[in-house]
Order: C-alpha cells, then structure tokens, then sequence
C-alpha cells in the first residue's frame, strides 16, 4: 500500500509533508532536551553536537516511517 | 598559534564553513527552485557567528521574527495597498516600533526584533506594485530562511564549530582571575582608579548576549546558563566589594587586609574559613571602631561573592545547576530607543520622498536598505561607527560581486564555478570577520552580508550589467542616506547619552531611597546598575578628568543604591520579628538621607542585638547595623553627589 503523506495548505500555498515532519521533529527533540540533560547526553559522546544532530535525524525518520 | 597567511587556523576554519554553508544553503534553494535563493546565502552570512550557540540563537530569532514581518507585511499590505503615501507611513513607523522594542533589548535578540522591521521592506515594500504576491513572496523568504538555517547547522555540527559554553568558561575564569587581582591592588594600598572599576563592570556585562545563547546550544544549556548568570553577578558582587574597600582608609586593620589579599591571591597556608570567622567576629565587635566593623563586613562579602564566582565557574564546567536563580537584567535608555526609533521613522519617510522625486528604478530596493541599515545601526554599539564602516564595507561589496559576476564567472551557469568564484570574497570577508578590531570586522561582517545581495546569484544568473548597477549605485546611495540622517536628524551625541544615563541613575535612586522598592531582586538589581555604568564607561568624554568624574558619581550612586537594597531587604527581614518602629525609623533615615540618623537607628540595634534577638534574627540584624553604618558613611564621604541625588 502507498504511504500518503499529511499535506498542508496554507493560504493557497501548498507546504511540502517533509517541512512539517521537520518541525514536529524539532519540537519533539526540544521537549526531549530536559531528559537528555538528566541522562548527561552531552557527556557521553567525544562530539555531543554529531550525537544530537544524529538523534534529531532518528526522530526524523521515525515520523515519516510512522506517520 | 599556527597561523596561515597571517590569520589563525581558527580563522580560517571559520571562514571554509561559512563559505560551505553558503554554497550548501544555495545549491539546495536552487534544487527547491526558490524565488529568492540568493537570501538562502545571506542568511547564512547574517548568522555566520564564530560559536554554535551565538549562531543558533541567532537562527532562531531571526526565523520567528521573520514570521512576525511576514504577518505585519501582510497586515499593513491589506490596510495601505491602494494609498502609497499610509503605506510608506505604516512601514516606517512599524520600523520604528521594532527598532524602539531593539533598544530595549541586547545582543541577538536587538537584532532579531529589528530584522521583523525591515522584513516588511523585503517582502512587501519591494512588491509595492503587486500587493497580491506579498503572501507567496513572504513563504518563499521564510523557506530560504530556513534553508539557509539548516545548512548552517549542517555544516556548523558537522565541521565541529566550537561550543560557546567552552569559550564562555574561559572568559569567565580569566575575567575572575582579573578581578580577583584588582582587589588584591586595592588591599596593598594601590587607589582605585574609576576607570579600572567601570571598564571591569563593562568586560562583565558585556559577556550578557554570550550567556544569554548558552540556553540554546545544547541540552545541558539551561544549567550552563543559569551557572554563568551567577558567576557574572558573583564578579559584579566581587567588583562592588572591591569599591567599598577602596572607599575605606588604607589604614584600616592592616593585618587583615593583608591576610585576605593572601587568601584571594590563594597563597599556599592561608586557611579562607578562619580569616571569615575572625573577620565576622570582628563584625559583631559591639564597641568596634566603625572603619573596623565596615571592613570586616566588606571584605567579607568579597570572599563569599569571590566563592561564589568561583563555584559558578565549576558549575558552568560541570553542567550542573547552581541552587539560586538569578535573571541577569539589562539596563537599556528608553530615551535613546524613542529617539533611535523617531530617527528610524524620518529615515525611511525621508528616502521615500527622495527616491520618489529621483524617479529610479528599482528605488523600493533602495528604500528597503535605507530600513536595513538605519535599524542595524540602532542596535549596533555604536551607530555611527556601524553606518561609516557600511560607508566603506557597500561599495568593497559591489565591487566584489561586479568582478566575480562579470570577470570572474562571465555568463557561465554551473554551479561549481559559481561556488569557486565565490570563494575568495566570502572567505576574505569571513577572514576580516574574525579581526579583533572592531571597525575592520564590522566592514568584514558587512561585505558577507551584502556582497550575496548585490551579487544576487540566481539559476539561472541574468548576467544583466544594468541591474547590477542600479542595485549597487542604490545601495551605496543608501548607506550614504542613513549617514546623512544619523548626523542630522535628532543626534544623539556621547555627552548627551551620558547625561541621560546619570540622570537615569539618579531617578532611580531617588525613587528607592523614597521607598518604592525595586521589582528586580538585588542582585539583578546590581547587575542592571553594573550593565549601566558599563554603557556609560563605553562612552567617549570629551576629556579623561570628565569621564573620571562621570564614572565616580555613576560608582557612587552604584555603592549606595546596592547598600539601599540591602538595608532595604535586611530590614524587610526583620519586620515582625523586631520593634515596628525601630524598622521605620530605618525606612525613614533612609528615606531622608540622614547619616546622623541612619547611625543612631543602627545603634539602637546594636543595643537590641545583645540583650534580645534570638539566633535566627542576629545575622540579619548585624547585617542591617553593618549596612545603615554603611550609608551613613557613603553620605558623609559624598555629599555633593547627595545633594545632587535628593534634588
């Protein structure tokens, strides 16, 4: 079966899916920062930066195959 | 340090990423066939910042404030768009509200309020004659926006940019290191110089808009954060105390003094927790000498705000949170925003005049700069050195983009070549951009901005030598438009800034001393001052002995407004627990400027403190007495600037 993607229409402009999976992404890994902090997320990588970008592009990929 | 052709590795590290992101954030708003995919490049030459947390911070306000723009465009686009002259009207003064709310602020979040401004001139000035595609043209800058965004962050992540917080620690640790010398003179018997005192305070308010980007680098930003708030308000704490120290005669307990000099300069065998609890002895002495009890009590706040300070800086290094919450507020004239603001407003209405009696084409670009300019140089330091250094940096950039357009690519259209002839402007622009000199990074941060505008590369590049002029002489009549006005239209002069800012000091002062109390706790409320005298130590005096005398008065309203608070909240603290009318005769001796009383109020507590007060009431109680002692003495050794400060 074809995955059909969430489509938005703002003011007759057509917003690609892949622009609201990238900002729901961003919003889930915001709420997710308190927790990573807790867990001492950053500490446990030699480049926290690549660590957190990684785990962004993990959310990411789970909304477009999920939802 | 290596260095390569007289720039550090850091440098050049800095300028390859701006560049890469440049060409990534182009090659992706080519391949999405945006509109605008040249404003995919100046973005990313907008939030080129050497730190990921300065460059996030950045990205972040300058995408939802564009939002902001985008729905103020379509607002007064709906309102004006068949009445041109409202129009004009409306968007300046709209420039003119964000550049007042940009004054009111610091650092990226100044720019970001002015960036909603003169959004309004990019995405509907420009559509001026077709109101129609404001919307379309509004999503389109907002995507290139965030193109530009993602592929700075692509690249800054990737390309190991270094953190702010590591960065930040250091500063923070040196800037301790520092004062902890400075105090250290003043115990040896060295005098303080205002200057010295006002130029620290200024190095430790101006570390706010780092501090304040922390929160977004990472998630451990919140801690980082509030642990480097504290340890800046812990170094104003130590600078205050520092001053008070000097106030005192150098003869006063000599071997104490020595002794803390040694324990702030750590000398090996100096055991901190004796020398506090003979200087609180000392304190506490009821028959003390006065110039005793006040440099005990100094000298102890100084070691606590130098623990303090240095417990923060572990804090910051560890990420940990530290226990108490400080807001770090800034001190910003309203009166120079209103006028920066007013300044704004003519500007824009002016060039509209200008540009419409010119009759040029493409004058709504020309008036869209004449908005960028005069609100980026509202918010700059220093206005006038913002708008010179653009006098120099608009026409190195329209050079910069008609050779690489017309010699260097000359009607070629693949995109390596492209990326290649943009190398050399963007990496030296970026190289200048790293200069420890202001004016030569300013114009380096200028032509990264606008050497991508005036370029405008596009898929595919119109290769047209008749826009490129008109866009360049445009631009450069701009910046020399926003120069013209900020000399003429309400100039807001050095002497005149510093008038204000005293004025300031004293209002509020009086307004404390009157009782009203403070809605910042007061060590925001010490850093608020702190951040003032630092504007007022940045300023230029037309002579040194007038600029010393500035900053004396400016440090002593800072001593006693502090003292104030502090008797303020002492007494607060004892209310319900001693004798009602003692603590208003504190208010009132407070109130009225009076030594005499002040003096008589803290001996009747002395009295009281060694027949009736209980353990919990008598640090708070010694407090007081020690703080009224304390004003009494500022009032004695001051009272010109009293006289000055009831008026």
């Amino acid at each position: 079966m074809m995955h059909r993607f969430p489509e938005l229409t703002i003011g007759g402009v057509f917003i690609a899916p892949f622009v609201i999976y990238a900002g729901a992404a961003i919003l889930i890994f915001a709420l997710l920062r308190p927790i990573l902090h807790l867990v001492a997320f950053d500490r446990a990588f030699i480049s926290p930066p690549i660590a957190e970008l990684s785990l962004y592009i993990v959310i990411l990929a789970l909304l477009i195959v999920l939802f | 340090m290596l260095k390569f052709a007289g720039f550090p590795l850091s440098a050049w590290t800095f300028a390859l990423r701006t560049w890469g992101a440049m060409m990534l954030s182009l090659y992706v708003a080519f391949w999405l066939q945006l509109e605008n995919a040249s404003f995919a490049a100046v973005t990313v030459g907008i939030l080129s910042l050497q730190t990921r947390g300065q460059a996030y911070q950045k990205a972040v306000y300058r995408l939802l404030l564009t939002v902001v723009g985008v729905i103020a465009s379509i607002i007064i686009a709906g309102l004006f768009a068949q009445a041109r002259d409202l129009f004009v009207i409306a968007y300046a003064s709209w420039l003119g509200l964000c550049v007042y709310a940009g004054g009111l602020l610091d650092g990226n979040r100044a720019a970001g309020v002015v960036i909603a401004g003169f959004t309004v001139a990019f995405v509907a000035v420009v559509q001026i004659d077709s109101p129609q595609n404001i919307f379309l043209t509004g999503v389109d800058r907002g995507a290139v926006i965030a193109v530009g965004i993602a592929a700075l962050a692509l690249v800054n992540d990737v390309f190991l940019a270094p953190n702010l917080h590591t960065i930040l620690s250091g500063k923070l640790a040196a800037m301790h290191e520092r004062v902890r010398t400075f105090a250290v003179a003043i115990l040896r018997s060295e005098s303080a110089d205002p200057i010295q005192s006002a130029n620290l305070l200024r190095e430790i308010t101006a570390l706010h808009p780092d501090i304040s980007a922390l929160v977004i680098e990472s998630s451990a930003g919140w801690a980082r954060g509030a642990a480097a708030r504290t340890a800046a308000v812990a170094l104003v704490g130590e600078v205050s105390a520092t001053g008070a120290l000097a106030s005192l005669p150098s003869s006063t307990l000599p071997s104490l003094r020595s002794a803390l000099a040694r324990a702030l300069a750590d000398v090996p065998g100096e055991d901190g927790s004796a020398l506090r609890l003979h200087l609180q002895q000392r304190m506490q002495l009821e028959d003390a000498n006065p110039h005793d009890a006040l440099f005990a009590c100094h000298a102890l706040n100084l070691l606590s705000e130098d623990q303090r300070a240095q417990k923060a800086i572990e804090d910051l290094e560890a990420d940990r949170r530290p226990p108490c919450h400080v807001r770090t507020p800034i001190y910003r004239s309203r009166r120079a925003a209103a006028r920066n603001a007013v300044r704004a407003f003519l500007a824009v209405v002016i060039s509209a005049i200008l540009f419409t009696l010119g009759g040029w084409p493409f004058a709504s670009f020309g008036l869209a700069l004449v908005g960028t300019f005069v609100a980026l140089s509202a918010v700059a330091p220093s206005p006038r050195m913002f708008v010179a250094s653009a006098a120099v940096a608009i026409p190195i950039a329209a050079l910069l983009a008609g050779v690489t357009e017309f010699l260097i690519l000359d009607g070629v259209d693949q995109f390596p070549l492209l990326a290649i002839g943009m190398a050399p402007s963007v990496l030296g622009a970026a190289l200048l951009f790293t200069l420890p000199n202001a004016r030569i990074s300013s114009i380096g941060f200028l032509v990264l901005v606008y050497f991508p505008i005036l370029l405008s590369p596009a898929n595919p590049q119109d290769y047209n030598p008749e826009t490129f002029l008109y866009r360049s002489f445009l631009a450069i009549t701009a910046v020399i438009m926003v120069f013209a006005v900020l000399w003429t239209i309400l100039p807001a002069s050095d002497d005149l800034r510093r008038r204000w800012h005293l004025t300031s000091a004293r209002a509020e002062l009086r307004k404390l001393l009157a009782g009203r109390r403070s809605r910042y706790q007061d060590d925001d409320a010490l850093f608020r001052d702190a951040d003032r005298i630092g504007q007022l130590a940045a300023l230029q005096a037309a002579d040194g002995d007038e600029r010393r005398d500035d900053l004396r008065q400016a440090l002593n309203i800072f001593g006693f407004a502090a003292a104030a608070r502090r008797i303020q909240t002492v007494l607060g603290q004892l209310s319900g627990r001693r004798d009602a009318h003692l603590l208003g005769d504190g208010y009132a001796a407070l109130a009225d400027y009076s030594a005499p009383r002040l003096r008589e109020v803290a001996a009747a507590l002395v009295a009281s403190a060694a027949t009736q007060l209980d353990q919990d009431e008598e640090a708070p109680a010694w407090a007081a007495i020690a703080d009224l002692n304390w004003a009494a003495f500022l009032i004695d050794a001051n009272p010109s600037v009293s006289s000055q400060q009831v008026s």
